[in-house]
């Protein structure tokens, strides 16, 4: 007998909670074969698996390598499920978000987990990827409207260049529309105040509740 | 206090015993005239104080010893360092590194892309590549240099070497699906780093040795991959290397460790630096019995961007947190002391451990403390 469409939901959701990344596809394509909406498979399975695997992060029930592999399971169940969205399912505007590592830093674990976090939590991110030229991201920024800028470095040394990018937004003329929300090793609330950035997160977890409150969704 | 008065009180200054006389009477359980203090990683930071980039630091063994020797004579601190860094055995085995004119060098390529390409790397002969004698050469020229100072040495530990050859992401991830393999690539890091410092003790004899192994932390390794992978790997090297220089080493890892002390106490390493993300005082109350314990002014908020009475009070803090650790406590910077640091900082850190360090003995809080 075939299986509901709320049992494969289930499924999927427990396919991104327990990192199983080739079930997930199975799953996916089964649900798809029933004839059951993409959109509600990836927001009630896939996205509140991985929101689940935040959360056990969150409570250090889950550790860095889980939210990987969750997000492997994920992307996984994406790639079958978004090819069969439709138009319709745009689900309003989503706030866009530039992340990147900056120029001189080559650290990105940290980022990629705040990307994965942001993503699921319905951000539309552009990655930049790591060693970010500082007007990378004023480009960037500039060419899909950006909400947010987000960026981050394990290093002392290249900590300046989160200031740089702000003056040169400034320079730009879009200092006002656009929020900037930084993170890393060195970096500290303080370091956030002095170059006038709007938010500092300490962890991805964090960095989603801030990037919300920024763009006035929560 | 400002830096005029700060500066003042410095240079005016007499020590009453030489550095090495201070360890060796503080590690016997003697009062030494202060608290041996360590300023973790500064030769970056003070070639650029003294107005070297650290490009010019790094390829002219002139400037190097002039670092060395400035160092000594404006600051007081001797010894000489010919270590691996934290990427040296990811370079010596074809990792593609950047090194930038200022600031710390960086990963640019790995070396493998997954652990199925292991064998570009499992042949790589340490004993005659070229990076590490390299290091050793420039080791050769400073001790030339500076005969009457101790030359000392470094390692990386296991995890942070195999995140170094590989994208970190394929390492955790292969810690589930390719365990076996991941403890093949730590192998061949524990193999790669005792085989460096053999090669360091032909050359130098036996000396002071200390493992950096930011990697393995609480921030990016859970209790269970500690434990599965990176405790055998750091206990496999500790061996090696206290076999190799008749002496244990010293071991940092950089930000949380506290879920991993109880596990860590089974080394057996001589001393523990701990990071400024955690508590001095919780580490003495709960490691204080199993190594000497450094630490943790830190580096950012303090030494870079602190004024002169951050300094100072945080060195405070931290001597009052560590001194009667039961092995004994050295005052030390968290983790590295950032380029760009400023001079009077590092007066006011040594400053405050003559001071308030004065008079100190193993176990007890020193003199200087009580009197203040």
């Amino acid at each position: 007998m075939a299986r509901s469409k709320e049992a494969l939901i289930e499924l999927m959701y427990d396919c991104v909670v327990e990192m199983e990344d080739e079930d997930v596809v199975d799953i996916c394509n089964e649900y798809l074969e029933a004839g059951y909406d993409a959109y509600d498979g990836i927001m009630d399975g896939l996205v509140a698996g991985m929101n689940k695997a935040s959360e056990l992060y969150d409570e250090e029930e889950y550790f860095v390598t889980d939210v990987l592999l969750c997000s492997d399971a994920l992307y996984a169940g994406l790639e079958v499920l978004r090819p069969h969205l439709k138009n319709t399912d745009a689900q309003g505007e989503q706030k866009k978000v530039v992340i990147g590592v900056v120029e001189g830093d080559t650290h990105d674990i940290g980022k990629n987990l705040v990307k994965i976090m942001l993503e699921t939590a319905g951000f539309d991110m552009y990655d930049l990827g790591r060693d970010v030229p500082l007007d990378a991201f004023i480009e960037k920024a500039k060419e899909v409207d950006a909400d947010i800028i987000a960026m981050s470095t394990l290093m002392t040394t290249t900590m300046g260049g989160m200031g740089t990018v702000i003056k040169k937004l400034e320079e730009a003329g879009i200092r006002d529309k656009v929020k900037v929300m930084i993170g890393g090793g060195p970096i500290s609330r303080k370091f956030a105040d002095e170059i006038g950035a709007e938010g500092y997160s300490r962890n991805a977890v964090e960095a989603v509740k801030l990037a919300k409150q920024l763009t006035g969704i929560a | 206090m400002n830096k005029e008065e700060l500066h003042e009180l410095f240079v005016n200054h007499v020590d009453e015993m030489t550095q090495g006389e201070r360890a060796m009477g503080y590690a016997a359980g003697e009062e030494v005239d202060y608290i041996p203090f360590s300023i973790q990683s500064n030769e970056e930071a003070m070639a650029d104080l003294f107005g070297y980039t650290t490009a010019q630091w790094r390829n002219d063994p002139k400037v190097h010893i002039d670092v060395i020797r400035r160092r000594r004579d404006e600051f007081g601190i001797v010894g000489l360092a010919a270590g691996q860094r934290l990427r040296t055995v990811a370079q010596a085995v074809g990792t593609k590194m950047f090194f930038p004119e200022v600031g710390i060098d960086r990963v640019d390529t790995p070396a493998i892309q997954d652990f199925n390409e292991f064998g570009k790397i499992a042949d790589n002969d340490p004993y005659t590549n070229p990076v590490y004698l390299a290091v050793l050469k420039r080791g050769r020229i400073l001790k030339d240099e500076f005969p009457e100072m101790g030359i000392g040495t470094s390692v990386a530990g296991p995890f942070t070497v195999a995140s170094t050859i590989m994208p970190i992401e394929k390492l955790l991830r292969g810690t589930r699906k390719n365990p076996e393999a991941v403890r093949e690539l730590l192998d061949f890091a524990v193999y790669h780093s005792v085989a460096f410092v053999e090669m360091f003790v032909k050359e130098f004899g036996g000396a002071p040795c200390t493992i950096c192994d930011p990697v393995s932390c609480a921030d990016i390794l859970s209790r269970k991959q500690y434990l599965e992978f990176s405790l055998p790997a750091q206990e496999k090297l500790v061996a090696g290397l206290t076999k190799a220089l008749g002496r244990k080493p010293g071991l940092h890892i950089c930000g949380k460790t506290n879920p991993l002390w109880d596990d860590m106490a089974k080394l057996d390493v001589a001393s523990f630096s701990v990071d400024n993300s955690e508590s001095l005082e919780d580490a003495k109350n709960r490691m204080g019995d199993k190594f000497v314990l450094v630490g943790n002014v830190p580096p950012v908020d303090v030494m870079l961007n602190g004024t002169i009475d951050d300094v100072i009070e945080s060195c405070k803090s931290c001597i009052r947190q560590g001194a009667e650790s039961p092995l004994g406590y050295n005052l030390g910077t968290g983790c590295q002391v950032p380029i760009g640091t400023p001079r009077e900082n590092f007066e006011a850190f040594i400053y405050a451990a003559r001071t308030y360090g004065r008079g100190a003995k193993k176990g007890c809080m020193p003199k200087g403390m009580l009197e203040a």
